[in-house]
Formats: C-alpha cells, sequence, structure tokens
C-alpha cells in the first residue's frame, strides 16, 4: 500500500508550508485546529522560530464547536488578535475537521475582514497535503489579494532587467545565507532584485513583484504565484536556481524573458556519457544542482519529483514519487544518487549517495550540515 | 510592520492571583506556542514500553510531528505511519483502510512485535469509526500481536481526557495478573523516574521492596512482569488515571502520592506508603528540618533573586511557590494554564495570604510580541526560563524525579547549582522531550 511508511518520514505538510511562506511578512496566520499544527511546525519545520516573530497562531478548534460547526469564537478570537497587532493581512488555513465538516472559509474571511477592517484570506490546506502545496497557495493567494488587480502604470524603466524571485522559504533554502546568496549572484548577473517572496522580505517589498520583467521561480512552492503574476500583468517567469554552469543559461532565459521555461532541464541529457545522476527531492531545487553537478561532472541526470505540483517543473523522461513505494521504486535502479540522506535507507545498497540534506524531510536531524545551496557546485 | 508590545499588554497575559479563577484562570483564545519543548509527547511516551511499536494513521501534516519525534530519538524503526487523503475520508472507508494500513506496515515490517499501539486521530472520531471493527479484524489478522488502543485526537481534549491521559490508560492494557510477589512495587505514570532523593524509593529499598519504574524494564517480558506487584504507586496527576484503571483490571492496591511541597501533605502520603506496605510509621522531624536548612541555606545564596515556576516542571508549582514565599524567597512569576485539583488549597491560601502573585499563562497570542527582556531570574522550568530569558534555570519536565523531603532538598541543590552555572537556554529548550535521546541540531541563529 503506498501510503505507508516505514523508513522515511512524510514531508513538512501543507499547514507548515503555508506559515512558512507567509512568516517574514507581517501577517497574521491562523490555523484553524485544535492543536499540534502548531507545535508541530515550529518545532520540525520553521528554523526561524526562536529568533524571529511571526504571527502565527492556532485557534484550539474543540469538538464541540466542530460538531455544531460554530466558527464565532475563532471569528471573535482572530479578530480581536488582529486588532492587537493590527498586522498587514490576516491568512486562515484549513486542518482535517474543518475541512471535513465544510467550514465556509470563504464567508469566514468575509466576516473577519469587516469586522477588523484587514484583508484577509484563506488558504486551502487540510493537512492531507505536502508543503510545496501549501506554501504554493499562501503564495498565490497574498499575491491575489493584496497585490493590485493591474500592473501599475507609473512603472519606471529601468536599465536592468527586474527579477521578482517567487517561492523562496527555508524549507528548501534552509541556510540563512541562501536567499541573499541568489539575490547578489543576480546583481553580479546585472539583474536589479525587486522582490524575493518570502525571505529576508518585508511584506511592501515583496507587493512589489508587480513591477518585474520576469519572475524566477527557485522553488515549485513559486509556481502558483508565478503564473498569477504571468496572467495578471504579463511577467513571464522561468525556473531554476544560477547555481554552478547552469547560472549563465539562467541569465540568458530571464534576459530573453523566457516564459515557463525550466532552464535546468536542457542539461538531463547534454553529455554523451551515460553516467547518470539520480536526483531527488524538490524539483526546481534538486533539478539545478543535478544540472550543475552534470555539467560539471559530464554525466546526464534525471529528476525524482519527491514533492507534489511539480509535473509542470520536470520531463515526461523524469518521475514524480510521492510517497515511500514510489520512491524506492525510482531509486531502484539507481546508481549515483543526490539527495536528502534519509534517502539511502531506500536506496540499492550499491549506490553512490551525494548528501544534500533537505530540512522539509530530514527536519532537523541533520540542520548542522545544512550550507548555503548556492556554494553546494 | 509589528511592534513589541508595551507592558498595557502585561494585563492580558498575566492576572493576579486573587483575580483569578480556579481552574482555569486565562480564557481560551487564539493560542501561541513557545519555541519550548522538553516535555515528553505520545511518542516518547509510548517507546518506554521496550519492542513496542507505533502506528499512526493520519494526515501528513499532523503525522509529521510525531514521524519527527521519533526519528529525533533515533527511534524511528520502532515508528511507522499510515498517511490518509482527501479520498480515504470521503470516498473509501476509514476503518477499512485503517486496518489494511497497519496490516501493510506489520509485513513490510517482517517481524511481528509483540505489541503494536494504533493512534487513531481526530477524523476517526469525528467520522464515527468503528474502532471494534477496526481491531478485532486487527486481532484476528494477528493473533500473536497485542494492539493498544491509543489516540492522537486533541480536538477531544478540552472536553475530556488528553491523548497522553489515554495513552497511559492503554499502554498498561497489556499487563496481565501474575502471581502476587509481596517485595515487588510498581511505581507508573511519570515519565521521568523518581531519583535516588525521592523519599517513597529510599523507604521502599531500605524495607527490602523493589520498586520498579518503566525505565527500569529493558523488555517486553519485564514490562509484562509487572503484573506481579503487591502495589502500584503514581505520583503524576496526568498518570494517576491510567495507573487506577490498571489497579482495578489486576485488583491490586493503588497509591496515588501527590507531588507536594507541603511538610504535611509529604507526611500524610509518607504514612500512607507505609501503612499500605506494612512499615511502622514514624516522625519526620528531622527531615522537616533539613528542608528547612537547605531552604535556608538556598535563602542566603540567592538573597532577593526573583524566582519563577512553571507547570511543566512542576506538577504542583502553586505548592512549590508557597514553600519557596513561606521562607521568605522572592517568587516572582509562575506560569501555568490550568490548576489542577491537587493545588486547590494552596491556591486558596495564596490567593489570601499573596493576592498579587502573578499567575501568567504561557499560550495567550499577546505573548508573542511581549518583551523578553534578558533578566537574572532563576527559573523553574523552561517556559519560565523563556519567558524570563535567563540562562539561569532547573531544567526539569514532569517533575525532574524529586519527590517530598528528599526532591526537596534535591531541588535546593538543582536551585544552587542554576544559579551559579549558566545554561544556552536556546540550544536546551527547543530539544524535544527531556530526557530521551535527541540526535538533531538547532537552528543556526538569526
Amino acid at each position: 500500500m503506498k501510503e505507508s511508511y516505514i523508513k522515511l518520514p512524510v514531508l513538512t505538510g501543507d499547514v507548515s508550508g503555508a506559515a512558512s511562506a507567509l512568516y517574514e511578512l507581517g501577517g497574521m496566520f491562523v490555523i484553524h485546529d485544535p492543536s499540534g499544527c502548531n507545535s508541530t511546525y515550529n518545532t520540525h519545520d520553521e528554523v526561524r522560530w526562536y529568533d524571529m516573530e511571526s504571527l502565527i497562531f492556532i485557534s484550539g478548534l474543540t469538538d464541540v464547536e466542530a460538531i455544531n460547526g460554530d466558527d464565532s469564537r475563532l471569528i471573535k478570537d482572530t479578530v480581536e488578535a488582529a486588532s492587537y497587532y493590527k498586522p498587514n493581512f490576516i491568512a486562515l488555513a484549513n486542518s482535517p475537521i474543518p475541512y471535513l465538516n465544510g467550514t465556509d472559509f470563504s464567508a469566514v474571511c468575509r466576516a473577519v475582514e469587516k469586522k477588523a477592517g484587514i484583508p484577509t484570506f484563506y488558504v486551502e490546506t487540510n493537512a492531507m497535503h505536502d508543503y510545496i502545496r501549501g506554501a504554493g497557495l499562501a503564495f498565490y493567494r497574498f499575491c491575489e489579494k493584496l497585490m493590485t488587480s493591474k500592473r501599475p502604470e507609473n512603472v519606471s524603466p529601468s536599465d536592468n532587467i527586474r527579477v521578482a524571485v517567487l517561492g523562496a522559504t527555508p524549507l528548501d533554502l534552509t541556510s540563512k545565507d541562501s536567499a541573499e546568496s541568489i539575490k547578489n549572484i543576480l546583481r553580479e548577473g546585472g539583474f536589479e532584485v525587486v522582490s524575493c517572496l518570502a525571505l529576508d522580505e518585508t511584506f511592501e517589498v515583496a507587493l512589489s513583484a508587480v513591477n518585474a520583467d520576469v519572475s524566477l521561480v527557485v522553488s515549485s512552492a513559486g509556481l502558483r504565484a508565478a503564473k498569477l503574476l504571468n496572467e495578471r500583468y504579463d511577467i513571464p517567469y522561468v525556473a531554476g536556481l544560477p547555481v554552478g554552469k547552469l547560472k549563465e543559461s539562467l541569465f540568458e532565459a530571464l534576459r530573453e524573458k523566457s516564459c515557463a521555461k525550466n532552464v535546468y532541464l536542457d542539461f538531463e541529457n547534454m553529455s554523451d556519457n551515460k553516467k547518470t545522476l539520480t536526483v531527488i527531492g524538490e524539483p526546481v531545487v534538486m533539478g539545478s544542482l543535478g544540472a550543475a553537478y552534470a555539467a560539471e561532472n559530464d554525466c546526464r541526470f534525471r529528476i525524482v519529483a519527491a514533492t507534489e505540483d511539480g509535473r509542470e517543473l520536470i520531463n515526461e523522461s523524469d518521475v514524480s514519487a510521492l510517497n515511500e513505494e514510489a520512491v524506492i521504486s525510482a531509486l531502484s535502479d539507481a546508481s549515483l544518487i543526490m539527495g536528502d540522506p534519509m534517502y539511502r535507507s531506500v536506496s540499492p545498497s550499491g549506490a553512490k549517495f551525494i548528501e544534500v540534506p533537505h530540512f522539509a524531510l530530514s527536519g532537523r536531524l541533520y540542520l548542522d550540515r545544512i550550507k548555503d545551496i548556492m556554494r553546494l557546485i | 510592520m509589528l511592534k513589541k508590545l508595551d507592558h498595557k499588554s502585561q494585563k492580558a497575559i498575566s492576572l493576579k492571583i486573587s483575580d483569578s479563577l480556579f481552574p482555569k484562570p486565562f480564557e481560551s483564545v487564539l493560542e501561541y506556542n513557545p519555541p519550548v519543548h522538553g516535555t515528553w509527547n505520545i511518542v516518547h511516551i509510548g517507546m518506554q514500553v521496550p519492542e513496542a511499536h507505533q502506528i499512526y494513521v493520519c494526515a501528513e501534516n499532523c503525522m509529521r510531528g510525531v514521524v519527527m519525534t521519533a526519528d529525533e530519538m533515533g527511534m524511528g524503526d520502532r515508528f511507522s505511519c499510515v498517511t490518509l487523503s482527501e479520498y480515504d475520508m470521503l470516498l473509501k472507508s476509514l476503518d477499512d483502510k485503517t486496518v489494511e494500513g497497519i496490516c501493510d506496515v506489520i509485513e513490510k515490517l517482517g517481524r511481528h512485535p509483540p505489541m503494536v499501539m494504533v493512534f487513531l486521530v481526530c477524523v476517526h472520531i469525528y467520522l464515527g469509526s468503528d474502532e471494534d471493527y477496526i481491531y478485532r479484524k486487527l486481532g484476528e489478522r494477528y493473533p500473536d500481536i497485542f494492539f493498544a488502543r491509543c489516540y492522537m485526537d486533541p480536538i477531544s481534549q478540552r472536553t475530556g481526557p488528553t491523548p497522553e491521559q489515554k495513552l497511559r490508560e492503554s499502554m498498561f492494557d497489556p499487563i496481565k495478573k501474575l502471581p502476587e510477589n509481596k517485595r515487588d512495587i510498581n511505581i507508573l505514570g511519570c515519565d521521568i523516574p523518581l531519583g535516588d532523593s525521592a523519599d517513597v524509593l529510599r523507604i521502599l529499598r531500605e524495607n527490602g521492596f523493589v520498586p520498579r519504574q518503566l525505565g527500569d524494564l529493558s523488555s517486553f517480558d519485564d514490562f509484562l512482569s509487572m503484573g506481579s506487584a503487591s502495589l502500584n504507586i503514581c505520583h503524576y496527576p496526568t498518570g494517576d488515571s491510567g495507573v487506577k484503571k490498571l489497579s482495578k483490571r489486576l485488583d491490586i492496591p493503588y497509591l496515588y502520592l501527590s507531588p507536594s511541597f507541603s511538610y504535611d501533605e509529604i507526611s500524610d502520603s509518607l504514612d500512607k506508603l507505609k501503612n499500605a506496605v506494612g512499615i511502622k510509621l514514624s516522625g519526620y522531624e528531622n527531615e522537616k528540618n533539613e528542608c528547612d536548612e537547605c531552604l535556608s541555606l538556598l535563602k542566603d545564596i540567592l538573597g532577593d533573586t526573583p524566582v519563577s515556576i512553571d507547570y511543566t516542571a512542576v506538577p504542583r508549582p502553586l505548592s512549590l511557590a508557597r514553600l519557596l514565599i513561606e521562607h521568605s524567597f522572592n517568587v516572582k512569576n509562575i506560569y501555568l494554564e490550568f490548576i489542577n485539583d491537587d493545588e486547590e488549597k494552596d491556591f486558596i491560601f495564596l490567593k489570601k495570604n499573596c493576592p498579587s502573585l502573578p499567575l501568567c499563562s504561557t499560550v495567550r497570542p499577546e505573548l508573542r510580541m511581549a518583551e523578553r527582556p534578558k533578566s537574572d531570574v532563576l527559573a523553574i522550568g523552561q517556559k519560565a526560563a523563556y519567558y524570563e530569558n535567563t540562562s539561569r534555570f532547573v531544567n526539569i519536565v514532569e517533575g525532574g524525579g524529586l519527590w517530598g523531603f528528599g526532591g526537596i532538598k534535591e531541588l535546593c541543590r538543582l536551585m544552587g547549582e542554576a544559579f551559579r552555572e549558566e545554561k544556552d537556554t536556546r540550544d536546551i529548550v527547543m530539544r524535544k522531550g527531556l530526557g530521551c535521546p535527541s540526535v538533531c541540531a538547532m537552528p543556526e541563529r538569526r
């Protein structure tokens, strides 16, 4: 049965992914759940919790409230907390029980927004998906609700191509240096970074993504927002990390303002060498590292996408593996693997393994081994 | 831009005891979860049963906390899970999926653990799962495995027992009545074993009894052998119902010895214990005098240093506060969300005699942005240490193995040590399950 797990943990969930996405943007995030989601998230899935404040709370839903469909305390308590903090926005997240009883979050958001006078939106999590789904929806709903409906007309021209970085969370870019590294590399390439959604970023700057000429999707968590910016403001998007020899190809795609271009995929079969690296994890990050490694070592690579919503970010020849059984199957014939150390336990015994810890999988287990991802290859 | 709250917000996060209601001083509103995780959760608790395997059946986001707990203990090989999807909950039989998933796990394990703790969750309760059907099917398929009925259902915890309380009942279900061994006495219901300083252990050992705690057991057979005890003792409020139920089922006498800091209560408890096991009663004047002396020496060391206490450190924070106040210590804050029935008399006493003593919430949303200036408060407990932003704290949970007069003396020693030796609060409090292995790293500072 594909839903049973013996050796691998589950990935960070969608609720935690949404919280992580919105962490630094000055909003208030309320998880409608009895208990546990908050502790799980801030212990295992959030590196900023001790040192950097963010207004993330749990509603403390009770069985009586769930059975009666009583949302009044959720609304009242959210409005009350918002009146203390005056956050930039309020986001509500769902969990299994409110999902099952069909809580009308749209209506709850309308009620909260009316009473609190603060923009309020719903992120459609339900705890049954992974962090890419949750973070992706959170970025999307943030942009949808809070960015202008039309591109501002008074965007002043720029000598440099303006790039909005999308999909950045510590779940993929865990080192505190990674976001700044990405920005610096882009700047060195002659680009202007207008925003980075949402690491080392303020609310106001995050909204200025509408001024971008092109978006750079650095994780599949940014794909939905990238599509929204494309639909609403005609901002094209490119996916990939400017790492190693991939950097120049990525820059070229940005300069050309290519759209829906997954630059790292061009490197999959570039080599004549039949030696193949299998990368496993989030497809944009691992695909980029795979491309950089392949270019450096004259080999091919393939992607095993272990996260949801990544089908558009891999080739048809790549594989999506969303549970332990699928991962075992996908790795069964791999001789060279790059991924989180926990995947060793399900890799063929003779395979060579290059460890790249992934916080969204192994959590704090290998946290001290996580380096700036931009300097790995 | 988020701002730090000023002192006017203090009202919402702390109350004078004179203004507080028993047993719940603070209203339930949105909850903040501080980065303090030394308490034990259901994974930690369940791992105390040697050779038992835990299987959780729930949604992915909820699963993450428990699976990572097991992995951070280095015990991922005793943990498995089955994830649930929308399809399972809405279109398929959740009960069948649960049975199939657990069977699949056992087949993949390639072995039959003597005990499997099956954790059903909120959705099972909410959707009205037929638990009898689930366990019957599992029992038919694997008659050699004992399936314990456990829960991860926080949705029910405000109106009924918590998942921890339920686990502390069901984890003992495999134990059967065995021929009694008069010398065997079980001390159960608390995850932190009583230390050598505890009067209960000392008295029992001195009189030829063999007190056994879960930490003494190395095999499942050892665990089952607890059925031979002549007496069960519990000293931790959350474990009371579970050990009581075990005792009733096995017809073993039961004694709850509250972890009080009151000399009178301790004396009464020790008399009850001695009567139960046939030890001659004696006075406790020497012990009381020794405690007074230790407290006096500690007072000389601490002077007017403020002391704050939290409920995760000791199950009777009000009792401890009362002891310290009666010995002229400067008790600054008591952090708690709920006051146990055990503490009602202490609550009334403190309300009358120390009306301005603050009770502080640990989860109010206002706490997220409350000022936490660095302080030299001596904290007892990790949450007190965090909220007081102090590096001087007694790092214990669930009473820390302290009990009685010996416990008071040992606590004095720990407080003196904490006063002298600073700790890395950030690194310590973020680790889960104090006392359990912790094979993880802490995030780099930002």
